[in-house]
């Protein structure tokens, strides 16, 4: 039975070849991303593995704040612990260092790199210790004076820039200029990763990026013949009580630093495994479909095999060895494509260099996938192929017109009303996870009803093509109709596409919609000043009292942040003017918002989590607080729960905030991410404009911080989100493109099918031109029908997700109508394009061979 | 109705040396859909089929002459009555015990699609052997294939050969299992006249030589004058039978039903 499975295979290998290439693109995809994930992972596994591969021991301090987003941050240690550590015993040398926020601006004036989409810039001090610096001098020589600095290979190469060139730097102090001294080279690699590199000497670096007389680490390396474990014993032993550090081994920190740019990299294993589970899951619509259609013609040969004894399940198990094959080829096939996608995506990337890493695990779960994929599509045709009767032999094989089966309506309607149900539910009860759930019920409620809307939908969406095509517009509804189950799986594989993407075009469009009305009726203020820096470091306090001294401007109200512990738990502290919940609209439930002098303003979410309530006392210290120092084991500074804020319209500015005061008394180099400002009364952004831009042009900061109106403001949110656009066009594209093949390959097959008809048409005096036509016309209705379910489907969730979410900032729910219409029409227009060999094909057919077929 | 049958009469002499009938119908009553919409393919048929017999089946379009074969055939159930092959009651047996019973003691020739267009001529002849994980008689396999003619055709696929070489592919598949009794519904239907005698003369000498049984369902008079004996079908009963029945004669009989 093999051989007849075998042959099968062979004798069909070209109405398979779709099913193949479904089956190698989910594979490729999955194998990709895996490979990818495993060539990362080794790649920075091997790259840390040598920046840390002289360093034995490692100091630091033991204050640490996890940071939601990128690695823990932690205080800083005295630099004098540098001579205590090299008084250890079994040490060789130690050093400290120093890092932080360091961002090169070109030639053009542009900042070079873009730490929130890409690699970060970092900065630090050259190490004088040459087994603790993982760079070598590539070209010209370390920085030797507080002017000078070395940049790593890439940000060289990027920019132009070499030894003697004068280049301006922005820093937690602003942007200053400095000369290169040298050019580096990060082991064998131009840059670490893709990231850009400035190096100062260890004090410029101090007040650059540190505090003076402060370092973050201090390494070092051990004598021969002492341990790593040996050497951090003894580094413990010297260093004083209530130093507040810790000592960890070289190879402790190599798997620290390992784990952590894992962890960071995961998202974006999750963010590709996502398309590469779209991909599979559209596709294995496609596979079910091929093994339906091609189950189908060949009932007869099904029956003629049982009818010469051939047991049910021998024609099950032959159906199921060819999905078997197809699954396995089709899925080598797309790993060999994976590792394409895996070196292109490397290079996306900027990961090191080096070869990909296939490792045994990723190929074995990529090629499972595929052939499980196939299998687990292939089993309902499977059956379906063993309840052949072998009378079905004798007779002319009937096209399946069942599209009303009681039991499937019944089961659909019984998921649609669960579904819709379950949406509502979400929606007004704000749980975002039962409206997720509720969708994904009325999806498969799609899938069940489909075969029923198949003809009714598609007739009716089929009447303009029927009006304005004559025959061959009225032949190509009749044919989208007539096999309701092929049209309602083949739309299948769009519907998930479709369905996704307006999906969240819905859930993008609300956002942004939701985001500019709370702008315009809320936003007290008339410019932005942004830090353009992410977050990292801001702008030095000095811009934002500058600019609240101006004549025209009513208030300036910075925002800053630092890391801090309250009640012992690590945590993000804002401080800013009281000033900013009026402009911002962040408005008080409870107490007051004055920020005076010990005073803290909880948020509303956060005060319930931790059951905080106005005139609680709380202990608030900040990462290496200045009121603090020097008073080894005093106890946390306690601060005043003053008022509980709303999250406010901007989504808030954090769950602690304390006044300026209080803030810059703790934090000796605070600076400012944003500056809100609020105008006099009857100055116009126009007229205020120009003063304040001069502001931050004096500040030397014109280079990298953005003064925005609150039109500009918005637009900039709004081009954030477009980076949204970009992934859902992605989506799109890739859900398309299998859709597509989906939509080929049924038409392919319908038009084999009906070889005898069209010829009977093509006799009786229908044109080639008109063939076609219907050919064509008949893929767009299915296309569309597959598009105006997965349309309903994501107009339901987009609905039900923004509605339940309500109160977390989507007060609007907008229908991106013209994207939404674009979406259709891409639709349609695949199911054309699909179409055009088919219909090709079809018009080309030899009349009296077509009659004559069997 | 009173059965008519070659065997059972006591009045023939040779039934003290027969062997029992290779298949036998009961009180055969099968009935499509229900109510008044209900028709009545046959209508309580009893007949034996005597082994080593070509037994042609006569009867104008609908008399129920394909549903008896059918149902004899265990490809379809009845609706009361019995049918045995050789002595096993077909009404007994599961899905896949009468699966098993078509695979190794029944053979079959249609009238079209009677090979499986992906296998060549040989492999399509073993087929059911296959199926059945059985190892060929080389011996019985070679006398088939030669009797056939088509010994220079076996790596061809179907597509390659005539429609007459096709048919006879599908005697041979048919006789590859030694099968109890062999069923042949319009063998010649899709052929010309000198293909079909071709496939008629052969099945012929399958029983005459290789002492088969056929039961040949058929509404050509020529095809007819080939088999031992005619029953003629009319309205889902036996209405007449024929022995040594010749081209003139059945198509007297078969006039008559259209008076």
């Amino acid at each position: 039975m093999l051989k007849v499975a075998l042959r099968g295979l062979w004798g069909h290998k070209l109405r398979l070849i779709i099913t193949f290439i479904a089956v190698a693109l989910g594979v490729a995809f999955i194998g990709g991303v895996l490979v990818l994930t495993d060539t990362m992972n080794r790649a920075f596994d091997d790259l840390f593995a040598n920046v840390y591969k002289d360093t034995d021991a490692v100091v630091r301090s033991d204050q640490k704040v996890d940071s939601d987003f990128g690695p823990e941050i932690r205080g800083n240690i005295d630099e004098s612990l540098v001579k205590t550590v090299q008084g250890a015993r079994g040490v060789s040398e130690a050093e400290g260092n120093v890092g932080g926020f360091a961002r090169v601006i070109d030639r053009n004036g542009d900042p070079v790199g873009n730490p929130g989409m890409g690699a970060p810039t970092l900065g630090g001090n050259w190490n004088e210790v040459d087994a603790l610096n993982p760079f070598n001098i590539s070209a010209g020589r370390p920085p030797s004076s507080e002017g000078q600095v070395v940049i790593d290979k890439k940000t060289a190469d990027d920019t132009g820039f070499g030894p003697g060139d004068k280049i301006r730097v922005q820093t937690r102090d602003g942007v200053n200029t400095f000369e290169v001294s040298g050019v580096a080279r990060f082991g064998t690699q131009d840059s670490p990763g893709g990231a850009s590199y400035v190096l100062w000497t260890l004090p410029s670096a101090q007040r650059l990026m540190g505090e003076p007389g402060k370092v973050s680490t201090v390494a070092a390396t051990a004598e021969s013949g002492v341990s790593q474990e040996q050497l951090a014993r003894n580094i413990r032993e010297v260093l004083p009580k209530g130093s507040n550090t810790q000592v960890i081994t070289g190879k402790e920190i190599i798997n620290e630093t390992q784990d952590t740019i894992k962890s960071g990299l995961r998202f974006l294993t999750v963010f590709f495994l996502i398309f590469a589970i779209i991909a599979v899951v559209v596709g294995s619509f496609v596979i079910y479909n091929s093994f339906t259609i091609i189950v189908a013609q060949r009932t007869r040969e099904m029956a003629l095999l049982r009818a010469v004894g051939a047991r049910r399940k021998q024609v099950r198990r032959a159906v199921l060895a060819e999905a078997v094959i197809v699954g396995l080829v089709g899925s080598a096939v797309g790993f060999l494509a994976g590792l394409g996608i895996a070196t292109f995506l490397a290079t996306l990337l900027s990961v090191p260099e080096g070869a990909l890493a296939i490792v045994p695990s990723s190929l074995i779960t990529a090629i499972a996938t595929g052939v499980i994929v196939t299998v687990f599509s292939a089993l309902l045709p499977a059956w379906r192929a063993s309840r052949v009767p072998p009378l079905a032999a004798m007779r002319e094989v009937a096209v399946d017109t069942t599209g009303r089966s009681r039991v499937r309506l019944t089961i659909g309607l019984v998921l649609m009303v669960l579904g819709v149900a379950l949406v509502l539910v979400g929606a007004f009860g704000a749980s975002p996870a039962q409206v997720g759930i509720g969708v994904a019920l009325a999806f498969l409620a799609i899938l069940f009803l489909a075969p029923t809307l198949a003809r009714p939908v598609g007739n009716a969406l089929g009447a303009p093509v029927a009006r304005l095509r004559g025959v061959a517009g009225q032949l190509a509804r009749d044919n989208a109709a007539r096999n309701p189950r092929r049209t309602a799986s083949t739309a299948a594989a769009l519907t998930i596409g479709v369905g996704l993407v307006s999906f969240i075009l819905i859930i993008n469009s609300s956002i942004r919609a939701s985001f500019d009305k709370t702008l315009e009726e809320n936003f007290g203020g008339d410019f932005v000043v942004d830090s353009g820096t992410f977050g990292a470091v801001g702008m030095p306090p000095s811009v934002a009292r500058k600019i609240g001294a101006l004549p025209d401007v009513k208030l300036a109200a910075p925002i800053r942040f630092q890391p801090a512990f309250v009640n012992g738990k690590g945590t993000t502290v804002t401080g800013s003017d009281p000033g900013i919940f009026d402009m911002l609209d962040i408005k008080l439930i409870h107490g007051s918002g004055d920020l005076g002098q010990g005073d803290v303003v909880v948020s509303k979410t956060e005060a319930a989590a931790k059951h905080l309530k106005v005139g609680d006392t709380i202990t608030l210290a900040f990462i290496d607080d200045a009121r603090l120092r020097g008073r080894p084991g005093a106890a946390a500074p306690k601060a005043r729960v003053a008022g509980i804020s709303e999250a406010g319209p901007t989504g808030g500015i954090g769950n602690y905030t304390v006044g300026l005061a209080d803030f810059d008394a703790a934090v000796p180099n605070p600076t400012d991410v944003q500056v809100f400002v609020q105008l006099k009364p009857g100055v116009t952004v126009a007229e205020a404009e120009p003063t304040i831009k001069r502001t931050i042009d004096e500040a030397g900061l014109a280079a990298t911080a953005k003064v925005q109106s609150v039109d500009e403001y918005k637009d900039q949110i709004g081009s954030q989100l477009n980076v949204f656009l970009v992934i859902i066009g992605a989506l799109l594209v890739l859900a398309l493109i299998i859709a597509m093949l989906g939509i080929v390959n049924t038409i392919v097959l319908s038009v084999l099918e009906r070889t005898r008809e069209l010829g009977l048409l093509r006799a009786v005096g229908m044109r080639r031109r008109q063939v076609r036509a219907a050919v064509r016309w008949e893929s767009a209705i299915i296309s569309l029908f597959g598009t105006v379910l997965g349309l309903a489907v994501g107009i339901l969730g987009g609905w039900g997700i923004v509605r339940a979410l309500r109160d977390e900032g989507f007060q609007v729910f907008q229908l991106p109508i013209v994207f939404l219409l674009l979406v259709s029409a891409a639709g349609v227009l695949a199911g054309l394009f699909a179409a055009l060999l088919p219909a090709w094909a079809a018009g080309r057919m030899n009349v009296l061979d077509a009659i004559n077929t069997e | 109705m009173e059965a008519i049958s070659d065997s059972s009469s006591p009045s023939d002499a040779s039934v003290a040396f027969a062997p029992p009938p290779a298949a036998r119908a009961v009180d055969a009553v099968k009935t499509y859909g229900s109510g008044h919409t209900a028709v009545v393919a046959l209508g309580g048929v009893t007949v034996d089929i005597p082994t080593g017999h070509y037994t042609a089946i006569m009867g104008p379009s609908g008399s129920g002459k394909s549903t008896l074969m059918h149902c004899m055939a265990g490809l379809d159930s009845l609706t009361s009555g019995q049918v045995f092959v050789g002595d096993q009651d077909l009404g007994t047996l599961s899905e896949d015990q009468l699966t098993l019973l078509r695979r190794d003691r029944i053979g079959f020739v249609f009238q079209a699609f009677n090979l499986v267009p992906t296998l060549t001529a040989g492999e399509n002849i073993s087929l059911p052997l296959t199926l059945a994980g059985r190892k060929p008689d080389q011996a019985w396999l070679d006398t088939v294939i030669d009797t056939t003619g088509l010994r220079d055709r076996l790596s061809h696929r179907p597509s390659e050969l005539s429609g007459g070489q096709q048919q006879r592919v599908a005697v041979a598949r048919a006789l590859a299992s030694r099968p109890a009794i062999i069923f042949a519904d319009e063998p010649t239907g899709n052929l010309d006249s000198r293909s079909g005698a071709e496939i008629l003369d052969f099945m012929g000498r399958a029983v005459r030589d290789m002492g088969q049984t056929i039961v040949m369902v058929t509404h050509d008079p020529v095809a007819a004058s080939y088999a031992d004996s005619a029953l003629f079908l009319a309205d889902g009963l036996i209405v007449d039978r024929m022995a040594d029945p010749t081209a003139e004669r059945v198509l007297d009989r078969l006039k008559r039903f259209g008076e």
